[in-house]
Parts: C-alpha cells; sequence; structure tokens
C-alpha cells in the first residue's frame, strides 16, 4: 500500500499545489516571499509615510492640554480600534495549535505576525494615559477597580499592555527561529546570511531543540492568551465601564475582548486573501483555510450578540434608572432627544449590531458561502467595520461624559465630530498595521516553513475500496 | 501513547451489547445503592407534598434554598452531553467516540432530575401548570411570557426534546445491531425501534448530516438554556444577583460540572461494564486537557463577578460579599469551593501522568462537582438572605432533612436511570466503535507510526 | 418491467471493493447498485454514490413553524388578557424574543429528526427488508444489485465473481 502513496495534493481551485520538496518550499518562502520587489517598495512606502501620522496625531493632541479628557475621546476611540482589531489575532494561532488542529498550521505564522505590533501598542497608549481623567480618589467617588490607589489605573495598564507586548515578541521569535534558521542556510546574499545568523542563535533542530521549541511555544502561547484577556479586562474597565457613573457591567470586559477577536479573525481572513491575490501565495491559504476560520467567524459572531445581549436584557428587565441611562447612552440615545432614527448613539449602535452581527450572521450561516473564499473574506471586512462602529459607540459616547464620578449618569452627552489630528491619528495608526507587517515579513517568512512542512508530511492519499481516500495524521 | 486495541465487528458487538443481551450479578449490584437513594427521595418528597413547605427550611425572605440550588446544579451538569457530543462532533475529535452517548444520555436524566425540583419546590406540585402552560381557555388568563420562570420552562422543555432526539436518533443502528442478534421479544421490539435501518450509504449519509446539523442547533440551545436559568436570579434586582455576566457564568460552570461528571462516568462505564478496550487512558487524559482550558475560562467568569462586587461598593452588596467570604457557614464554603473546582484539581491535571491516572481522575473530577454543587450555593443563598435592605428582614436558611433528603436522592436518580438505560440499550454506540476501526490508518515516518484517520472530504484539498 | 435485488455478501472491505469492481466489470453501474454496511465507510469507497438530499428544508421549514407559533403565543395570549408586568409593555419584543429563539429551535430540531427518518426512507416497523443479512452487523458488506428480472443472472455471477462469501436474492420491486 506504501508504494501507492502519495501527497494529497489535489487542488480543485485553480490554485497552484503546494511545494511537496523542502527545495520548492524553501525558493518559495524565502526567496520568493521575502523579495522586496517594486512594488512591495512602493506600498513600503505609502504606508510608512501614512505610519507618520499617527505620530503627528498623537502630538498634537498632547500639544491640546489634558485636562480635558473629552477631547481625547476620538484618540481613544482609534486606539482601542486598533487594539481591539489587531491583539486578538494571533490566538488564531496560539488556541489552534492547543488544539492540535492540523489545517491551520500553514496560516499560523500569518497570524502570529501580527505580534510585531506590540510595541506600537506600548507606545501609543503612553498619550492616552495622559489624557485620561484620573479615576481614583475623585470626588464625587468614582467607580474603579483600583479603589483608592493613586497609582491606579496608569501603572497596572502599562505593565499590563507592555507585558502583552513583550509576550507576543518572545512568542513570535520563537515560534520564528527554525525558520530563521533556515534563512541563514539558504539565503542568497551574504548580509541576510550574517544578520541571520546572529537572530538563528546556533539552532540546528536536535530532538531537545525541538522539544524545548514545542514547551516554548505552548508556554508562550497560554501567557499570552491569559494577558490578553486581562489587559482587556483593565482597558474596558478602566477606559469605558469606570468612565460613565452608574456603569454596573461585568460582561462588558469578555465582550470587548469576544469582539475584539471577532475583528481580529475577519482582519486575519482578509489579509489571508490579501496574500492570496497580492503577494501570490495561494497555495498556503488555501479553501480549506478560510472554511475553517469562518466557522470560528460563526462562533464568534454568536457570541457577539450573547455577550451584549446578557447586559442588555438585565438592564432592559431591571428598568433601574442608572441602567436607563447606560441603555440611553450606548444603545438608543436620549429618548428626550429626537426619533429614534436621528439620534447618534443610536445609529453608531445600528451600525455596530447591524455589521457585527446581523449581516455577517445572515451570510455566513450558510455553509457554501462559508466554503469560498470570497464569502468570508466579504464578511470580514463588514465585521471590521461592525468593529469600528462598536469601538466609536462605546469609547466616543463614554469619553464624552464629562461628569466622570457620582452615582448615575444625569444626561446622554451630546455626539461630537472628530478633528482633523484624530482623522490623521486614524489613518496613520491603521497604516502602521500593514507597513510593520510587511517590514516584519522581508525577515521572517510569513508563512512557516517548518509548520507547512509538517503539515504536508501528515497528508497522505492511500487507495480504500475502489478508490482514493485522504488520511490525516494525528500525533499524540 | 497506548497502542489501539485492533477490534473486529463481533468483538465490538459482544464486548459493548453485554449488558443489554444478558443479566449479570454486577449490574445489579450496581442498581441497587441509587435505587435505595431514590427510595428515600420518594418517601422525603411524600412527607413534603403531604405536610407542606413547613418541613423545609425555606423562609422569609430566603424562599429559595436547596431545591432551587440543586435544580441549577443538575441543568449544569446536562451542558456535558451536548459540549462533549456537540463540540466533539463538529472538530471531528476522534476521541469523542466512545463518550458520546454517555454524555447524551446524561444530560436527559440530569434535566429530568432537575426538573422534578422545581415541582417539589412548588409545594403543591399539580399547581405548577397554570403558569406554565396556555391552556386556561376559560377563564383567559394566560402565562406571564416576560417572566423568566416561563422562560425556564420553554427552554428546558426544548433542550430535553433535542437531546432525547438526538440520543433517540444516533441509537438506530444500534438497533439494528441487537435486532439482528437477539431472539424472542427482544428481536421483537428492537426491530420495531430499529425502523427498518438497513444500513444504506444513504443512511449513513443522513446519519452523518444530522450528527452535525443536530449539534449546531442544539449549541444555541444549551447555551440558552442555562443563561436563562441564570436570568431567573439575574434579571431581577437583588444585589449580588442582578449581574450581567450571570449567564456566561452560569454556562461555563454548567460545562466545568458537567464535564467533570462525564469523567466520573466514564471511570464508571469502565469499571463496571468492562469497556477497558473503548475507554483509555487516551480519553482521560483528552478530556483533562479540555477541562484545563474549561476550568480557566469558569475562573476568569468567576473573578469578573468577585472583583465587580467590589467595584460600585454599594452596602448591600458589601453584606452579600461579607457574609459569603467572613461568615460562618459560608466561609468555609467559600474555601472548599475554590479548593475543590480549581486549586487542587487544575494543577494535578497540568501534570500527564495524573490525566493518564484513571483512579485519580475520578476522585479529582468528583471534587470538581462538590467544587460545583458549593458554587451554586454560595451564589444563590446569601444573596436570597440578605435581599432586603432593612437588617431585620435578613434570615439564615438552614436546609432541612426533607430538603437534604431529596438532594442526594437525586444523584441516586441519575444514577438509577444511568444503569436502567445501561440495561436496554449500550452505553457506547458500536457502530461508531465500528466506524473508528474502519477509518483507523497510520503514516510512517522514519521508524515511527503516527496514528491517523481517513477524512472524509466533498472535495479535493491542498491540504 | 420487474426489478429484483440480489444481494452478495462479503466479508470484508477489500473483497467487498473486488465485487464492485466486477459488477462494474460486467456492465453494471453505481445506480445498479447499493452497500449495506454496518457502520459508515468513506463516501463512495465502493463506487456507489448517495443521491442528493434535501435534509437542509427541514430545519428551515421546522424554525419558521416554531417561530411562527411562538409569535401566536407570546402576542396572542398577551394581547388577549393586556395586564402590565414590572412596567414592561404588553408587547414586550426583548421576553417575546426569548422564547421565539426557544421555539424555533424546537421545531427545527423536531423536524430534522423527521427529515433523516424521512430522507432515510424510514420507517419500516417489519424489519430490515427483504433482502438483508444479519452478518451485515457482524461486520460484513452487503452490495445488492437492484436490476431487471432477465439481468439478475449477471449480477448473480458478477457478485459471485468478486468473492462474495454469500449470494442471496428474492423478488421484490416492480
Amino acid at each position: 500500500m506504501a508504494s501507492n502513496e502519495h501527497s494529497a495534493n489535489g487542488n480543485s481551485h485553480g490554485a497552484p499545489l503546494p511545494p511537496a520538496t523542502p527545495e520548492e518550499l524553501n525558493e518559495d518562502l524565502i526567496h520568493e516571499a521575502r523579495r522586496v520587489g517594486p512594488r512591495m517598495r512602493t506600498l513600503l512606502i505609502i504606508f510608512g509615510s501614512l505610519f507618520t501620522l499617527a505620530f503627528v496625531g498623537a502630538g498634537m493632541r498632547l500639544a491640546s492640554g489634558t485636562d480635558d479628557h473629552t477631547v481625547w475621546r476620538y484618540y481613544a476611540v482609534c486606539y482601542f480600534f486598533v487594539f481591539s482589531l489587531t491583539a486578538g489575532i494571533p490566538l488564531a494561532a496560539i488556541g489552534l495549535r492547543m488544539a492540535r488542529a492540523q489545517w491551520r498550521k500553514p496560516t499560523s505564522r500569518l497570524a502570529e505576525m501580527f505580534l510585531i505590533l506590540g510595541p506600537m501598542h506600548v507606545i501609543f497608549f503612553i498619550p492616552l494615559l495622559a489624557g485620561a481623567p484620573p479615576i481614583t480618589g475623585t470626588e464625587p467617588p468614582h467607580n474603579t477597580m483600583w479603589m483608592d490607589w493613586q497609582l491606579g489605573p496608569w501603572l497596572p495598564d502599562i505593565i499590563m499592555v507592555s507585558t502583552l507586548a513583550i509576550t507576543g515578541l518572545g512568542l513570535l521569535y520563537a515560534s520564528a527561529l527554525p525558520d530563521l534558521a533556515a534563512v541563514r542556510d539558504h539565503a542568497a546574499d551574504g548580509t541576510t546570511k550574517s544578520w541571520a545568523r546572529r537572530v538563528a542563535r546556533g539552532w540546528s533542530g536536535t530532538d531537545r531543540q525541538w522539544r524545548m521549541h514545542k514547551s516554548a511555544l505552548g508556554i508562550l502561547g497560554a501567557f499570552y492568551v491569559a494577558m490578553y484577556a486581562m489587559t482587556h479586562f483593565s482597558f474596558s474597565t478602566d477606559f469605558a465601564i469606570s468612565m460613565v457613573p452608574g456603569w454596573k457591567d461585568p460582561i462588558f470586559p469578555a465582550f470587548h475582548a469576544v469582539s475584539g477577536l471577532q475583528m481580529g479573525l475577519g482582519l486575519f481572513i482578509v489579509s489571508m486573501f490579501l496574500l492570496r491575490k497580492v503577494h501570490g501565495l495561494g497555495r498556503y491559504f488555501e479553501l480549506e483555510q478560510f472554511w475553517g476560520f469562518s466557522r470560528l467567524l460563526l462562533v464568534l459572531t454568536l457570541f457577539w450578540f450573547y455577550f451584549w445581549w446578557s447586559a442588555f436584557i438585565l438592564f432592559w428587565y431591571g428598568r433601574l434608572p442608572h441602567e436607563q441611562s447606560i441603555i440611553a447612552l450606548l444603545i438608543f440615545g436620549d429618548p428626550a432627544e429626537s426619533a429614534l432614527l436621528a439620534r447618534p448613539q443610536f445609529l453608531m449602535f445600528a451600525g455596530a449590531i447591524g455589521l457585527s452581527f446581523i449581516i455577517p450572521f445572515l451570510v455566513i450561516m450558510w455553509n457554501p458561502v462559508r466554503r469560498s473564499i470570497v464569502g468570508p473574506t466579504i464578511v470580514g471586512l463588514v465585521i471590521i467595520s461592525g468593529g469600528l462602529f462598536d469601538r466609536l459607540r462605546i469609547y466616543s459616547n463614554t469619553w464624552s461624559v464629562e461628569q466622570v464620578g457620582g452615582h448615575a449618569l444625569e444626561e446622554v452627552p451630546a455626539f461630537a465630530v472628530p478633528d482633523i489630528w484624530d482623522a490623521a491619528f486614524f489613518v496613520g495608526l491603521l497604516s502602521g498595521v500593514p507597513f510593520l507587517i510587511l517590514l516584519a515579513s522581508r525577515v521572517i517568512p510569513i508563512v512557516s516553513l517548518w509548520e507547512t512542512r509538517e503539515a504536508l508530511m501528515m497528508r497522505v492519499v492511500r487507495p480504500f475500496g475502489i478508490g482514493n481516500a485522504h488520511v490525516v495524521g494525528k500525533p499524540d | 501513547m497506548r497502542n489501539r486495541p485492533v477490534l473486529t465487528a463481533p468483538q465490538i458487538n459482544d464486548e459493548l451489547l453485554w449488558p443489554v443481551m444478558t443479566l449479570e450479578r454486577r449490574h445489579v449490584l450496581a442498581f441497587i445503592p441509587p435505587f435505595l437513594l431514590v427510595l428515600a427521595g420518594v418517601v422525603a418528597t411524600t412527607v413534603l407534598v403531604w405536610q407542606g413547605l413547613w418541613v423545609t427550611g425555606l423562609q422569609r425572605p430566603a424562599f429559595w434554598g436547596f431545591f432551587i440550588v440543586n435544580f441549577v446544579f443538575w441543568i449544569g451538569v446536562s451542558h456535558a452531553g451536548t459540549m462533549i457530543s456537540s463540540i466533539l462532533r463538529l472538530t471531528q475529535a476522534e476521541w469523542k467516540r466512545p463518550i458520546t452517548r454517555a454524555a447524551e444520555v446524561m444530560t436527559v436524566f440530569s434535566l429530568v432530575t432537575a426538573l422534578m425540583h422545581p415541582v417539589i419546590h412548588a409545594g403543591r406540585p399539580w399547581r405548577i401548570l397554570y403558569w406554565l402552560l396556555p391552556y386556561d381557555f376559560f377563564r383567559g388568563i394566560w402565562p406571564d411570557i416576560r417572566s423568566p420562570l416561563v422562560w425556564d420552562p420553554v427552554a428546558i422543555t426544548t433542550y430535553l426534546t433535542g437531546s432525547i432526539l438526538f440520543v433517540f436518533t444516533a441509537l438506530i443502528p444500534d438497533f439494528a445491531i441487537i435486532r439482528d442478534h437477539a431472539t424472542g421479544w427482544r428481536r421483537k421490539i428492537y426491530g420495531w425501534v430499529a425502523l427498518g435501518w438497513r444500513g444504506t450509504p444513504r443512511q449513513w449519509q443522513l446519519q452523518g448530516i444530522f450528527g452535525i446539523l443536530m449539534s449546531a442547533l442544539i449549541l444555541p440551545v444549551f447555551v440558552s438554556v442555562h443563561s436563562i436559568v441564570s436570568w431567573d436570579f439575574a434579571v431581577s434586582v437583588v444585589p449580588a444577583w442582578h449581574v450581567t455576566v450571570y449567564a456566561p457564568y452560569f454556562v461555563i460552570g454548567a460545562v466545568h460540572s458537567g464535564v467533570s461528571m462525564v469523567l466520573t462516568l466514564m471511570a464508571l462505564m469502565r469499571w463496571i461494564f468492562r469497556l477497558e478496550n473503548y475507554i483509555w487512558e487516551d480519553h482521560f487524559d483528552a478530556v483533562g486537557r479540555l477541562l484545563i482550558v474549561i476550568a480557566t475560562l469558569w475562573l476568569f467568569f468567576f473573578f469578573l463577578d468577585f472583583s465587580f462586587s467590589f467595584f460600585t461598593r454599594e452596602e448591600q452588596e458589601l453584606a452579600v460579599m461579607e457574609r459569603r467570604l467572613f461568615q460562618w457557614p459560608f466561609n468555609v464554603i467559600t474555601i472548599i469551593m475554590v479548593l475543590t473546582s480549581y486549586v487542587i484539581p487544575i494543577p494535578l491535571w497540568m501534570n500527564r501522568r495524573v490525566r493518564r491516572n484513571i483512579a485519580l481522575m475520578f476522585w479529582t473530577s468528583i471534587l470538581v462537582n462538590i467544587g460545583m454543587w458549593l458554587e451554586r450555593f454560595f451564589l444563590i443563598i446569601p444573596a436570597i438572605e440578605r435581599k432586603q435592605q432593612l437588617t431585620f428582614l435578613w434570615s439564615n436558611y438552614v436546609p432541612s432533612l426533607v430538603e437534604s433528603t431529596i438532594v442526594l436522592a437525586s444523584f441516586g436518580m441519575v444514577g438509577m436511570l444511568l444503569i436502567l438505560f445501561a440495561k436496554f440499550f449500550p452505553l457506547v454506540p458500536a457502530w461508531e466503535q465500528k466506524e473508528g476501526q474502519t477509518f483507523r490508518q497510520t503514516i510512517q515516518i522514519g521508524d515511527a507510526q503516527v496514528d491517523a484517520v481517513i477524512r472524509e472530504s466533498e472535495e479535493e484539498r491542498a491540504w | 418491467m420487474a426489478r429484483q435485488n440480489v444481494l452478495g455478501v462479503y466479508a470484508d472491505a477489500d473483497s467487498a471493493a473486488a465485487g464492485a469492481r466486477s459488477l462494474r466489470a460486467a456492465g453494471f453501474t453505481g445506480e445498479d447498485y447499493e452497500v449495506l454496511t454496518g457502520n459508515p465507510y468513506p463516501e463512495g469507497a465502493f463506487g456507489d454514490h448517495p443521491k442528493r438530499n434535501k435534509l437542509f428544508v427541514f430545519p428551515i421549514a421546522g424554525g419558521l413553524t416554531g417561530f411562527s407559533l411562538a409569535l401566536l403565543f407570546t402576542a396572542g395570549t398577551q394581547a388577549a388578557f393586556p395586564l402590565v408586568t414590572g412596567g414592561k409593555p404588553i408587547l414586550a419584543i426583548p421576553a417575546m424574543m426569548i422564547i421565539m429563539y426557544e421555539m424555533s429551535l424546537l421545531f427545527a430540531m423536531i423536524f430534522t429528526v423527521m427529515g433523516v427518518i424521512f430522507e432515510s426512507r424510514l420507517p419500516r416497523f417489519s424489519g430490515a427488508g427483504p433482502v438483508y443479512d444479519p452478518r451485515i452487523t457482524l461486520g460484513y458488506i452487503g452490495l445488492l444489485a437492484t436490476v431487471e428480472e432477465e439481468r439478475i443472472p449477471a449480477a448473480r455471477q458478477a457478485l459471485q465473481d468478486g468473492g462474495a462469501a454469500d449470494v442471496v436474492g428474492e423478488t421484490t420491486t416492480a
């Protein structure tokens, strides 16, 4: 039977077959994917230039003063949107690695590449801390996790986001180490060989090294997940819930984390699509990966609604005055103000629930949509825009509340329009994402060589009955 | 990793169907203890119905006591079936095969047991129908659909019906096996319930699709059931109950206790029904790993609930927390709860050798369920005792003997029903075991043999 | 024209595959025979392909039925006796949604089970049917050829040539 075996390279989507030999893989992922052609150079210049706008926007915001936190509302919107969008993507690699899913292997590195954004999360968080109002020791007293500790939330939150970033970089490095060794061994030019030799740290692939490598990925991955949850907990508590008097909502940190994961997965699927189309890596990001991730996207979409509903039904049912004002602030707007459709708060909420739940759910619930490449990509784009509306509704509304202490929100604050520096910051921060990832992909192969090889080893086609059957290895 | 045993179809039939085909002493012996517990419960319930609710420890304002705690606990345990069988079906996990049916059946029996509690708790069970069913056409008064006490029976009925259908449909191929090899009345009855099953590719294909479709349908029900149970508490404005995190917190707690109960059940099945060829150390290892994730998620939600109790520094809420953390007996209950549901089992389960030690897994899974039962008590009772703003309206709930007996009997009832089920139906799906044997493969890499399976795919795939 | 069934019973998958090849070599197609097995095999392992089913229609129909009944129950009963409780509207949409959600899923599940039974061409309370062998649930594999009367000898011969442990037949459908 063994003589009849061959790699499971059949493909009905017109994409080239995955390379079967180590040489082909090296050619593809070390040489081709890391090449800086004219198009790549142009992209890097455009995104790099735009990225500088983030520094300009942050600088101008700081220059506008830190006494009035409401001026910082759109800075908060942009920061928390980009953080939510990108910090959860590595979980697509960590979680599925823990679950021992074979199909995710060619995609894990792409998910881990988003870890490179950790330092950016830290750098742009610092001005936000300057702009945020004090939430400890205020009069009237303030709801806060930190009681009367004067360093809260500044110190714990900066520690949290920095630890997340450092863990992430450690995880990316650990994951990339065997591939960096491959770059060291097979790069065409001397400069690349030279730096790769330094960073590969003498990796030679001994049995002991692989075992340590596996443990490192497991421990760092678990730690990253824990830090991810705790960072969302702190961010959402300190910079949303604590900003509004009378808002007590323990599900909100979980909603914040899950909605971040959902929009992150949306961006991840869009990134896979772009790598197929722009980078010619279609053979690594195949239908099976889109199908697998779109199922997760459906689950997260349902969770978005579930976590939102869990809070809403209590506030709606309880009818307590301070909860009614939270519903007005974050969902329906002030009933005394104007018609429902004219209230900015409601329009933001409608955008969030429509684009994060209703439309994605109605589309992606159908298997033929999930089992396609374009379907999940479009849904991913819709979810990203839903995520933007969601962070807009949360942070623009909560940061507009002037009196942050007290028992209940007295009135729903008016909607304010972002200024030019908010826009610059938004464009700049968003451009930083592709810029830093493209830059990192010049150093680290964007598709993992070692995991791809492992995946190829674990798939064969064998005769069974009068036809052939796909056999998938399930080690341990 | 253990070498997976190669089993033939006749061997699988013999080893899995013997409790159905014959009556052995061990089966009878296993039946007696839970049966005695159930008898005690019947006596206690009779006393309660005859005498009225004064025989319980319920008093103003603590009108919800052991029955409601135990109701929530058993609803929680029922989540194991769906959790294990649906999620593992959807993710095509191979190790699901010996576990799914027992877990699904446990869902059914836990639900039935849970449902009894509010009925008994009503004191006059026959009156319960008035608030549940829209049948009172003559008076024109209908159930209040705005009340979570109506949402609850609707959700539980849905879950129970779905679970029974899930178990029954997956049993049909096994009924056919019994039909083909039994004689006398068994052949006749199983022939009837096998519905004429022949094992055509179309029938197998539909069984496969059914497993996935039903899993996808029942998962949202599973999440909703315990969420709705949590809203029985949370939509009220009782301090420490009116908490937005209650729904997912209850669900994940339910999954934690339910999956632990599956571990307990797996060990018992292996010992009582000699299932060593089917339930291996690998299965305990896999469930143990799953439980580490589930328990940690539970801890996260526990942390959310706990930390937000202090967030607003409201007096009433702090009074409940004071009762939970510092006053007898809740201070001890809290310590035991945290130790048994997380601090002891999880570090142990981090060790692969512990996960593969069946006796240790059995005892640690029981620890978790002690902890999770106490967690329900911790969540429900102190809050209702301190429900009122005025301190002279506070009370301390002390359960009576009648209540305690009925709680113990509920464990007997689930055990008894499971043992009875095993007498008439195979607890491990024989056809799924045979499927596992058919689909098993190995891949040779160097000198190593890697376990592998045949994956069905509708399309040729690159990966 | 009258069609008859003839069943070849094979001891294992390899001999059943040989039987399937033999049938094909004798000019029979996947439409002329079906496989009977005691457990699922990879689809198409013996050359037959089950026709597409319409199972997906059943949960959709069930869901719509449940939703409509729930709407009737929640809106109808409250409108029939409009009693305000807890300061909530008579038609309290969030509360109604919970019941509509549950009942939609309840009926979707019930209809799905009905669909599986119906699409599996069940129930048949009289047993497994006229041409069947109980050894199938002992791991044997049956190849059941359903062909015109005059082709029965050829089918029987092909099944035998494929290495069947037994070949049984009986007149059935018209």
